[in-house]
């Protein structure tokens, strides 16, 4: 775990400097207002540094009562499950875009479900077919609502 | 390879379900439902003016029904982008309203609605009303006036955020030469509440926004903030009446239905004569006043000369 | 009096309640509708029944939307608004351990209890309530919001320094976006997405929802075999109760008031009972492993919310939130003008809408606990189904709330994010109270600041302010120094 405080810290430090340049950037001429838009933001970051640096303090002198333990196994198989889901979240958010809502999400539903280990074909095919359907029903056809189509179906 | 035999049907299963909304081209308009981008909430004024004014729209005319899509957020712009990312083939409408001009001119989007829109129809147009407490230290705006310049920095005003028409009244005063507090709130019935608290001494909102507080009398209207006085309340005095000053004060709210530019001429037309009707059709006359908006006085004809002046107006308060 | 009751009582009325407190529950449950989005949609329909019936049905579907979404909070982890956010937190514990009936049966009774009892305060103290309503101006926002900061020490009991890492974070989020009050445009990098602010429910749904479906393919295992749950009973013993009946009371009334002040609700309601109940609870540790009263709390206090959440409208005119906006909008279309004349001009008209909120919460219990057996069942389908289902509703329940695809990769971006908060020990439910309360706070500063021309005092002079920010310190620091105390008198002894 000590590690990760670390790196977590030193990612907040870095993201709070970003925003406070980005908030001095800010136009502190606007009118009608007791504070610029950018105090606040400024504010919060340097609160988000102290934080950051407490738990640094409180990693060092071993304080925050945490298991030694490593708390995320890259190389475990269930990791790797992870990782699979993160590509097939990915090529979903591509698929949307392209060939729309149905087509990516009937993709994502076969894929999430081979990936937790079902292997009947009816299987795979019907539970992505009646989710979809029901959500045809429901949010098309009730509440008239219009899912993406993507480039191709627009 | 059975596998890829059941992933191959759920694929065309699913593809002809995405396909079953499209159907052939026809000659005739409209020949497919249509969809009506609201960049507003639903539920909200803005919301029900335009459907309001859609169902009211002769179901012989119109043979296709027109879904809504509310697309909310960016003080409407999210929702504009949207209509204006849908080809003009005239089966998307949208929007144009005050809020939009404004954002405009004060460079907060690069929307020019003059050049990206056609105004098909006014939906709605309303004077805003200055209101302050029965319980207040003034009873007529001339009275407020008075007493803003007796106390510099005593008097604090309720508008809405940066973005919204009503905010530009804290511009006018303050132009004036007022020294007066302008207290932005998020919406016009949290500055109505807000007079109401006690925390602000005035406020800006639309009759539809405080009708049941004026009813009652707890919140008095002391000025029209248009140049005519509103047909609601004929007794209250235009800013420009009480002040001189105040001589070319003309803040309203107004909403338009409109088609992406570059519409085919005819589909124009079309929704220009079928929206017409509707606006002074006796179905949103109902709505109207049961929402305390005002009769419709922009003529289909005038549209464009309307957003254009009132374009030059703003311009000339955020500079 | 009796009148009333035999109008709210036809048999077209009841019927009308009933298919609006349906309505209300399916939108609630699904992630994404909303009871702003049933309201309107039903909007249309109720203009062909007369003024009262139309809005007897609308309060079917306000309160049934917010009872709705305890179902998916407690099933799935996937709250369908912030209002069932905190319902999480003891909810699906208890669904973890295969006692979703028992959750689901305290959740409905607490909503239903805690939604009669805001009606029976709309009846009897909407004039005083509506008297509060009004002391509330900027500087008590903004104590209100400060005080519900300081329930993240509690909620992050585990580490607080990272429970604050997570709160800060959230404020910052709630930053993003055209800033209202001077048009500045923050973090938005020239998109016109983000211009819009950082949307909640989609980062609602990665937070919980999407990131526990993550942890659910890491710790999938094939042979795991669902043990299925023998439901006995749906309404709860009388046992449980005797227990939770002092929870929910309290819950009940905290929900009443924030739904009477403006611009707060079920949202900010539901975790400041939670917080109460645990800091008044003889076990607190037990928070957050699946106690009831962590699920009687939240859901007692947001149905409290419908209630009073009615008493700005109807006394004053001035819509709470957007629930009420839309009511508001009903009630003018059938030509009633909620303000202060109402109460006194149309008693018959405010007496109806009192009734029928009464009547729509006992069918929404009613309809609750006849549906407990089946929603229930979600608990036996397996993972390789479940959690793909989760997949598809966190997708479409995002997408559905704005037809905004970009709030699909928001939600899946968060929900990645959040996957590596759990493992590394950073609480969740901070960043989403900083959130909530982000815009609250800020603007509620400046607004303050500007009616007291930079001084800082107006948030100690007024009662109400200066109340809640004792408070929230105390709340946050008298732990602290009890322990210190504590620790000294023990250090002394020895």
């Amino acid at each position: 775990m000590k590690k990760y405080n670390y790196g977590i810290s030193v990612l907040l430090i870095l993201i709070a400097g970003l925003i406070i340049h980005n908030s001095l950037q800010m136009n502190e001429s606007v009118s009608g207002t007791a504070m610029g838009p950018g105090v606040w933001p400024i504010i919060l970051s340097v609160v988000l540094v102290l934080l950051a640096v407490v738990q640094i303090v409180q990693t060092m002198l071993g304080k925050n009562h945490e298991s030694e333990e490593n708390p995320i196994d890259f190389k475990s198989p269930a990791m790797k499950r992870i990782y699979i889901t993160a590509a097939l979240v990915v090529v979903f958010a591509v698929l949307l875009k392209v060939l729309g809502f149905y087509i990516a999400m009937a993709f994502l539903l076969i894929a999430v479900m081979y990936l937790l280990g079902e292997r009947n074909p009816r299987a795979l095919v019907l539970v992505p077919a009646g989710i979809l359907i029901f959500i045809y029903i429901v949010f098309v056809v009730l509440l008239k609502l219009n899912m993406p189509g993507g480039l191709i179906f627009q | 390879m059975k596998k890829l035999v059941a992933l191959l049907t759920a694929a065309l299963m699913l593809t002809s379900l995405a396909g079953c909304n499209k159907e052939p081209a026809e000659t005739t308009y409209p020949a497919k439902d249509l969809e009506i981008v609201i960049p507003y909430k639903v539920g909200g004024t803005t919301d029900l003016a335009v459907r309001g004014v859609l169902d009211a729209v002769s179901k012989e005319v119109l043979t296709k029904s027109v879904n809504v899509t509310n697309t909310v957020g960016g003080s409407g712009l999210i929702g504009t982008e949207e209509f204006l990312g849908h080809d003009a083939d005239g089966y998307t409408l949208g929007l144009v309203n005050c809020d939009l001009v404004l954002n405009y001119v004060s460079g907060a989007t690069d929307i020019n609605p003059s050049e990206r829109m056609i105004p098909l129809a006014a939906v709605e147009q309303d004077p805003y009303m200055l209101l302050g407490s029965k319980t207040a230290s003034f009873t007529t705006f001339a009275e407020f006036l008075e007493q803003a310049k007796a106390n510099p920095g005593k008097m604090a005003v309720g508008v809405t955020g940066v973005g919204t028409v009503p905010n530009l009244m804290g511009t006018i005063l303050l132009q004036a030469g007022l020294d007066v507090r302008v207290i932005p709130y998020d919406s016009a019935p949290d500055a109505v509440a807000a007079v109401l608290a006690g925390e602000a001494d005035l406020c800006i909102s639309a009759m539809a926004g405080a009708v049941g507080q004026i009813n009652s009398g707890d919140l008095v209207p002391l000025a029209v903030t248009t140049l005519d006085r509103s047909q609601a309340l004929p007794d209250v005095p235009t800013m420009a009446e009480v002040d001189e000053m105040f001589a070319d004060v003309n803040l309203l709210s107004w909403i338009m239905i409109a088609l992406p530019a570059n519409t085919d001429e005819s589909i124009v037309t079309f929704w220009k004569d079928a929206l017409a009707d509707a606006v002074a059709s006796e179905s949103y006359a109902e709505t109207r006043e049961n929402f305390y908006f005002e009769p419709i006085t922009i003529g289909a004809d005038e549209l464009e000369s309307f957003i254009s002046e009132q374009a030059a107006y703003y311009q000339e308060l955020v500079g | 009096m009796l009148d009333i009751i035999l109008t709210v009582f036809q048999p077209i009325n009841l019927l009308l309640i009933f298919v609006g407190s349906l309505a209300g529950i399916f939108v609630g449950a699904m992630p994404g509708l909303s009871s702003i989005m049933g309201l309107s949609l039903l909007l249309p329909l109720t203009l062909k029944f007369d003024s009262t019936a139309g809005i007897l049905m609308l309060l079917g579907v306000f309160c049934g939307a917010i009872y709705g979404g305890s179902i998916t909070a407690i099933l799935i982890k996937t709250p369908g608004t912030a209002n069932s956010a905190a319902t999480v937190l003891d909810g699906y514990p208890l669904t973890q351990k295969g006692q979703a009936a028992k959750a689901l049966g305290v959740s409905t009774f607490a909503s239903t209890f805690g939604g009669i009892f805001s009606a029976i305060m709309l009846l009897w103290t909407a004039p005083l309530l509506s008297k509060v309503a009004l002391s509330f101006t900027s500087p008590e926002y903004f104590s209100l919001a400060i005080f519900g900061l300081s329930m993240v020490t509690s909620l992050s009991s585990k580490n607080v320094t990272k429970g604050l890492i997570s709160a800060v974070v959230g404020l910052l989020m709630a930053t993003v976006g055209m800033d209202a009050l001077t048009g500045a445009k923050r973090f938005t990098f020239d998109s016109t997405y983000l211009l819009g602010g950082i949307t909640m429910v989609p980062v609602l749904i990665g937070l919980y929802a999407f990131s526990q479906g993550l942890i659910n393919i890491e710790n999938n295992d094939a042979q795991h075999k669902v043990t299925s749950e023998t439901i006995r009973r749906t309404f709860p013993s009388r046992k449980i109760i005797k227990r939770i009946f002092p929870t929910i009371l309290r819950s009940s009334a905290i929900g009443t008031l924030i739904g009477a002040i403006p611009g707060t609700g079920g949202d900010i309601a539901s975790w400041l009972a939670y917080n109460e109940t645990k800091r008044w609870d003889k076990h607190p540790e037990e928070f957050g492993t699946g106690r009831i009263e962590g699920v009687a709390a939240p859901e007692a206090a947001n149905n409290a919310v419908s209630g009073g959440t009615l008493i700005p409208l109807l006394t004053l005119g001035i819509p709470g939130d957007a629930g009420t906006a839309v009511m508001l909008g009903a009630l003018m279309m059938q030509g009633v003008v909620p303000g202060p004349l109402l109460f006194t001009n149309e008693q018959g008209k405010v007496y109806t809408i009192i009734f029928g909120l009464f009547v729509a919460n006992l069918f929404m219990g009613v309809l609750g606990f006849l549906g407990i057996r089946l929603f229930a069942k979600v608990g036996d389908v397996p993972n390789k189904y479940l959690t793909p289902i989760v997949f598809a509703f966190c997708i479409v329940g995002t997408y559905a709330l704005n037809n905004s695809i970009n709030d699909i990769f928001l939600m899946l971006i968060i929900g990645a994010i959040a996957f590596f908060m759990i493992k590394l020990d950073y609480p969740t439910p901070p960043l989403i109270l900083g959130l909530i309360l982000g815009g609250t706070l800020e603007k509620n500063m400046n607004r303050a600041l500007l009616v007291s021309k930079g001084s800082f005092s107006i948030f100690f002079t007024r009662p109400i302010s200066l109340a809640l920010l004792l408070i929230a310190f105390c709340s946050v620091f008298l732990p602290m120094i009890l322990t210190v105390i504590r620790k000294h008198r023990a250090a002394a002894k020895s």
